[in-house]
């Protein structure tokens, strides 16, 4: 449901009276809140939880919460605990800790002010069935207004897609993320060549599978759109100032190279998915006048000394499967192949970047 | 009488004279220029004999009459001027005289100290018959009502008529002077002189006895009344007084007008429905010809889906609500069709800027009226000149038919239909379109036993469809249609027997049969991979049965009291789920389900619902009234947005939604001043809600097959003063209306999911503690009319983001207590100006056009305060920010264009 708010501009631009404007409201008795975010999966890795404090709605910065002992304890009654390696981010050794399927867990977190905040026990469940990820080439019309002007773009891209075949109505929960990374060559006189890249998220929502839509025995679930177009990713020629020269200005004649794309599959526990689908209600609401009445979403954490502090986020323990791609198009560049390569951990690429002249360790070839 | 008050009146007969008869002048008289106007003749003869002659300078103004006509004694000066001109002449007093064109069949009212004396007929005629046919109706001064079976006696003919069910009588009488005595139980037994020349119409107004007749003088009942004396929280307009609203975007709106009253509320200029008394807006039961419609309002609440031609009476009841009516907790709004006194085809229209509409008035042999109106928008061609990509591909508009038909089949035996069809629709982007319709039919047949016994049947079926289609161009995989309708059939039975004049019994049995559809949504597009998926239908019985009376103890004291037993049985088929009883409701928490055939009872509610209501009569000008009133509501819409939307669910009581009761009580004080020309009126009100539907954190509602999983049960309370008071006649005309009120929500459940504020109480979304209106409308002359609305509000509760995080890159926000805040004040200025048909013109072509400005000040109202974020593509962590809405920001002029013909 969504866009009751164009309604409103519909009328106000008939009638030229109606807009909507920044609003700042006078808040009161803001209360405090602390934020934490885990995940841990089945994957050999370092998993990092992070603890941070809710900032006021109209505060920029970001405040960390320093110095507090975080440790996650399985059913057996074994402790691991977490460094702090960054301000207000604690990682695991990756050594020490791997999450085993079918174990539980809970993750405690104690503040340097002696606030003791548990989550509740969560499962890591087995792999979901892993299915096939295909792509459906589309054109689709995208409308922008430039320069005041309507103007309806064709965009090519690929819908990817997965099917489902459940066994029963009972099947499980998935979340899905993903990371698209467009990798290109920008090359110019000076310096002659650079490997550049950006990375995107394909969904504005987190990526569930919602029983209610589908009750079917197999449904196809959506994983995203990506555009194959380089004017959308504005990997075009163009003219670039060059930091600190405002004077100097190169022109830079960029490359396509190539598209990979990833795919998490992580199976995850009710708990999860309702803390989830509730986010997503928060997410898919912006921007309407139709919106849900607001809430407050908690998670499964809460403070054991005190029951009245607000705690934000979750403790998520889930099993994934990876499908990494590179996406080749065909000549006439109406078709697009999916070429599985081994997976690559993107949490590690930074959301944009380049280097000069010589490529970086992530590249992917 | 004062001069003034008997110019005024004379002032309406010749309105309604040069309405209704389309005077035929007869051919001008060629005289030499020794002649003069007649104007100049009145003047010379008003001078000399200290008199004041009205007229419709029309009749004359192609006549001239020769100069000595002013200087002969004053009746044969009449004598001659009627000759000549072919017209009649009445004498009101011994000042007061009216000129009357030779075709005249209206009344004319004169008043001395001890009756009324009537003039009946054209003068001219008189000896040509015998007897001659007297026709009319009687009703009630203060509402306009028509007063069914009442009794007229002809004294010196020793004769009795009867008023029918439509409050109209016929006499079959001898010429000349007779002495009428008029009766009915509660009113003032009214006796009056008529003189019948031949062949005419008699008007006769009643007033409730409670009032002493001479305190109502002639011009204040003839004043439009927006407000119904007779009992407490009751407001009522009529034909006239819709014409008198205040326009909405240029045209008149019942929903609209109404909600400029004490007690009543909408969201703004956008919002479907209205709210009253702190309920929320599916707890108004919005009765058209005794038939709910269940969404009053065209394009989100922009104008209501009342077509106002065609609309004989709108009343809404907020309180002290009749044993008749049932089925909504908050209030009863009862618009009833008609045209009264039709005499020859109508039509009536008008052009503004959103639509225009059409209605004819048809009367087929004196037993037939005929009614078709509608209505269209024309808001499509527009949005395509406009630079915008969305909104060029965007839509918005509408269309409603009514058809109304009376038929008399005999005396005793009246028919009539009602049929009512609407439809809305609305795109944007071509990508997300709503749409929903309402379609109407009531079948109505009243019967009189005798003159104390009535009984009426109502058949009615209501239908209501609502859609909503997502076909986003970047998620074709995802587009779907989704769709929910209602089906609601009635059958009334309904009695009223008047043992004595002390006494009107009411009684009757009403049954309501609703099947709900939540929802179905299906696959939009070839590419969509969504699958169809229906939600279970609902169904669900209402029956009532209910007996009251209107006892008068006395001069002093009435009282009106009754018991309504209602009755609500959801039935089968159906699957119903058993939860767990240790833990609050959810997915999860279902151990079995219990499968129910067709038309199977599943649950059973039911409930007393006693009426009380009491009037005293202070002294002559004022009095003090109570009232209590307890209704059960056995289906609700359920929403968890703060705006009604037109997909919102109708959701049937049953195993786990209990029925919703409300109880309120009103104590009120009603006072006139200086012979009605001021009304004031001040109530204080107390409602208690039981089963309130408040929604748990998150909630889904749309195609949620344990919808009760995500619903919470609460308690609610609202409370408040009204007081309002408005002036009558003079050239400033209007009202004022002040509401100090709160509502207030509690959720009661010890389970923490099941919790709103740790249990604490909260105000409702519409919870305003003020509520001011200042409305009036000021005469420059008889062409010309200014008018104004300011209203005034406390924002309303609202929710904000007080924290903010990120959770896996997305920004999330922490939203305050719910509805903690409230919104900034609503306060706006509209003014119009009106230029009215003139009085001179004698085409059957009547208009008048209307031209306002909406926000005169330019305030920047907040409709709706909304957290937005950052969708620019692929970016979905950027900053998010809240956003005030208004619709009309600036001073907005609007024109609209009326006409009848």
């Amino acid at each position: 449901m969504k866009q009751f708010l164009w309604f409103s501009v519909l009328l106000c631009s008939i009638t030229a009276f109606s807009c909507k404007e920044l609003y700042t409201p006078e808040l009161e008795d803001i209360p405090e809140a602390i934020v934490i975010e885990g995940l841990i999966t089945d994957e050999y890795k370092t998993h990092v939880i992070s603890v941070t404090k809710a900032v006021n709605y109209d505060t920029i910065a970001t405040f960390p919460e320093k110095g507090a002992k975080v440790f996650i304890t399985d059913n057996l009654g074994n402790s691991f605990y977490f460094k702090e390696l960054t301000a207000g981010k604690y990682y695991s050794d990756s050594a020490t800790f791997k999450p085993k399927i079918g174990s539980t867990y809970f993750l405690t977190v104690v503040t340097k002010n002696n606030n003791v905040y548990k989550s509740a026990e969560q499962k890591l469940l087995p792999k979901g069935t892993q299915e096939e990820i295909s792509s459906i080439p589309q054109k689709l019309k995208y409308n922008l207004t430039i320069d005041g002007k309507a103007q309806f773009l064709d965009l090519k891209g690929s819908h990817f897609q997965t099917v489902f075949r459940l066994q029963s109505e009972t099947e499980p929960y998935y979340r899905f993320s993903n990371y698209l990374l467009v990798e290109y060559i920008a090359r110019s006189s000076d310096p002659p060549i650079s490997y550049c890249w950006k990375k995107y998220n394909l969904n504005d929502f987190f990526n569930i599978n919602d029983r209610q839509y589908n009750s079917s025995l197999e449904f196809q679930h959506d994983l995203g759109f990506c555009p194959f177009d380089l004017n959308f990713y504005g990997v075009v020629r163009r003219e670039v100032s060059i930091p600190g020269c405002p004077m100097c200005v190169r022109i830079i004649n960029n490359d396509l190279y190539k598209y990979i794309i990833s795919f998490k599959q992580y199976h995850i526990n009710n708990d999860t998915y309702k803390y989830y689908k509730s986010l997503n209600r928060q997410l898919a609401a912006s921007q309407q006048i139709f919106d849900p009445i607001s809430f407050q979403s908690y998670g499964n954490i809460t403070c054991v000394n005190d029951s009245n502090k607000i705690v934000l986020g979750f403790f998520e323990t889930s099993s994934v499967n990876i499908n990494t791609y590179i996406v080749e198009p065909s000549i006439s560049g109406n078709n697009y192949t999916l070429n599985k390569i081994s997976p690559i951990d993107f949490d590690s690429i930074s959301q944009e970047g380049y280097n000069d002249l010589a490529p970086p360790k992530s590249w992917i070839y | 009488m004062n001069q003034f008050i008997v110019r005024f009146l004379v002032l309406i007969v010749f309105l309604c004279v040069d309405l209704v008869t389309n005077a035929q002048i007869a051919d001008s008289i060629k005289i030499k220029n020794a002649f003069v106007p007649f104007d100049t003749i009145v003047k010379d003869l008003e001078a000399k004999y200290d008199v004041k002659i009205f007229y419709n300078p029309g009749w004359f103004e192609r006549k001239e009459f020769i100069n000595t006509i002013s200087q002969m004694p004053l009746e044969e000066a009449f004598s001659i001027i009627t000759k000549i001109s072919q017209s009649t002449v009445s004498k009101i007093n011994d000042t007061y005289y009216v000129f009357l064109p030779p075709s005249q069949e209206t009344i004319i009212t004169t008043q001395n100290d001890d009756f009324s004396f009537y003039e009946i007929g054209d003068r001219l005629s008189y000896g040509s018959k015998s007897n001659a046919l007297v026709k009319g109706t009687i009703m009630d001064a203060s509402s306009t009502n028509e007063l069914i079976g009442a009794k007229i006696k002809v004294t010196d003919l020793n004769k009795s008529f009867e008023s029918d069910y439509r409050g109209k009588f016929a006499m079959q009488i001898p010429v000349g002077e007779h002495e009428l005595k008029v009766v009915y139980p509660g009113f003032e037994e009214k006796t009056m002189k008529i003189k019948v020349f031949s062949d005419g119409n008699l008007t006769i107004e009643m007033y409730l006895k409670t009032i002493l007749l001479d305190e109502v003088s002639v011009t204040s009942a003839r004043i439009d009344q927006y407000y119904r004396r007779t009992k407490m929280s009751v407001m009522s307009i009529d034909a006239k007084a819709i014409k008198e609203l205040p326009k909405n975007l240029g045209e008149t709106d019942i929903i609209k007008g109404l909600s400029l009253m004490p007690g009543v509320q909408t969201t703004g200029e956008f919002g479907s429905g209205f709210n009253v008394r702190g309920g929320s807006a599916d707890q108004n039961l919005v009765l058209i010809e005794d038939v709910p419609i269940f969404n009053s309002s065209h394009l989100f609440g922009l104008t209501s889906i009342l077509n106002p031609d065609g609309i004989a009476e709108a009343t809404l009841y907020k309180g002290g609500i009749p044993v008749l009516f049932g089925e909504r907790a908050s209030s009863i709004l009862t618009v009833k069709m008609g045209s009264p006194d039709l005499e020859r085809v109508k039509v009536k229209g008008g052009i503004g800027l959103i639509n225009s509409r059409l209605s004819l008035e048809i009367p087929i042999k004196k037993k037939i009226t005929l009614i078709i109106g509608g209505r269209t928008s024309y808001s499509d061609w527009m949005l395509k000149k406009i630079p915008d990509a969305d909104l060029m591909n965007s839509s918005a508009s509408f269309n409603d038919m009514n058809m109304f038909l009376s038929y008399d089949i005999s005396k005793r035996d009246k028919l009539s239909l009602f049929g009512y069809s609407s439809n809305d629709k609305f795109s944007i982007s071509g990508t997300h379109s709503y749409g929903y319709g309402n379609l109407l039919g009531s079948a109505n047949f009243s019967h009189r036993f005798n003159s104390n016994f009535y009984t009426n049947i109502t058949l009615g079926v209501s239908q209501y469809n609502a859609s909503y289609t997502e076909k986003d161009t970047l998620k074709p995989l995802n587009s779907y249609k989704l769709t929910n309708s209602l089906l609601y059939r009635s059958l009334k039975w309904n009695f009223i027997y008047k043992p004595n004049e002390k006494h009107i019994v009411s009684l009757g049995l009403n049954g309501f049969l609703y099947n709900v559809s939540p929802g179905e949504v299906t696959p939009f597009g070839e590419e969509s991979s969504v699958l169809k998926k229906n939600i279970e239908t609902e169904n669900g019985l209402e029956w009532a049965g209910f007996i009251g009376d209107d006892f008068k103890v006395n001069d002093k004291i009435s009282l009106e009291f009754g018991i309504r037993y209602s009755g609500f049985n959801y039935l089968g088929a159906k699957k119903v789920n058993i939860y767990d009883p240790r833990f609050s409701k959810s997915e999860e928490t279902i151990i079995d389900s219990l499968i129910f055939k067709k038309g199977e009872t599943i649950q059973t509610w039911g409930g007393i619902e006693p009426r009380f209501s009491f009037r005293y009569n202070v002294n002559l000008s004022s009095s003090l009234r109570f009232s209590y009133n307890r209704i059960n509501q056995y289906v609700n819409l359920i929403s968890n947005t703060a705006v009604s939307t037109p997909t919102d669910l109708w959701k049937l009581s049953d195993g786990f939604l209990k029925p919703l009761v409300s109880d309120q009580l009103a104590l009120g004080y009603f006072k006139n001043f200086k012979q009605n020309a001021y009304e004031t009126t001040f109530e204080v009100f107390y409602k208690q809600y039981q089963n309130v539907t408040e929604y748990k954190n998150g909630s889904q509602i749309l195609l949620n097959n344990h919808v009760e999983t995500d619903l919470i049960s609460a308690r609610g309370i609202s409370f408040g003063a009204e007081l309002y008071i408005k002036k009558n006649n003079g050239k400033l005309t209007g009202w004022v209306s002040y509401t100090l009120s709160k509502s207030l929500r509690k959720t009661t459940s010890q389970n923490p999911e099941e919790q709103i504020n740790k249990n604490a109480w909260f105000s409702d979304n519409m919870d305003r503690l003020h509520n001011l209106v200042i409305n009036g409308g000021y005469s420059l002359n008889k062409q010309w009319k200014l008018g104004f609305t300011f209203n005034y509000n406390t924002g309303r509760p609202v929710s904000y983001p007080e924290l903010k995080y990120t959770m896996k890159g997305y920004q999330i926000v922490y939203y305050s207590d719910r509805n903690k805040y409230k919104m900034p004040d609503y306060h706006k200025l509209d003014i119009s100006l009106s230029r009215y048909e003139s009085l001179k013109i004698k085409k059957k072509w009547k208009g008048y056009w209307t031209i306002s400005i909406i926000n005169v000040y330019g305030r920047k109202n907040a409709y709706s305060i909304f957290y937005q974020r950052d969708r620019s593509p692929f970016n979905y962590n950027g900053r998010s920010a809240l956003y005030k809405l208004y619709i009309i920001g600036r001073p907005m002029p609007t024109f609209t264009y009326n006409f009848v013909f």
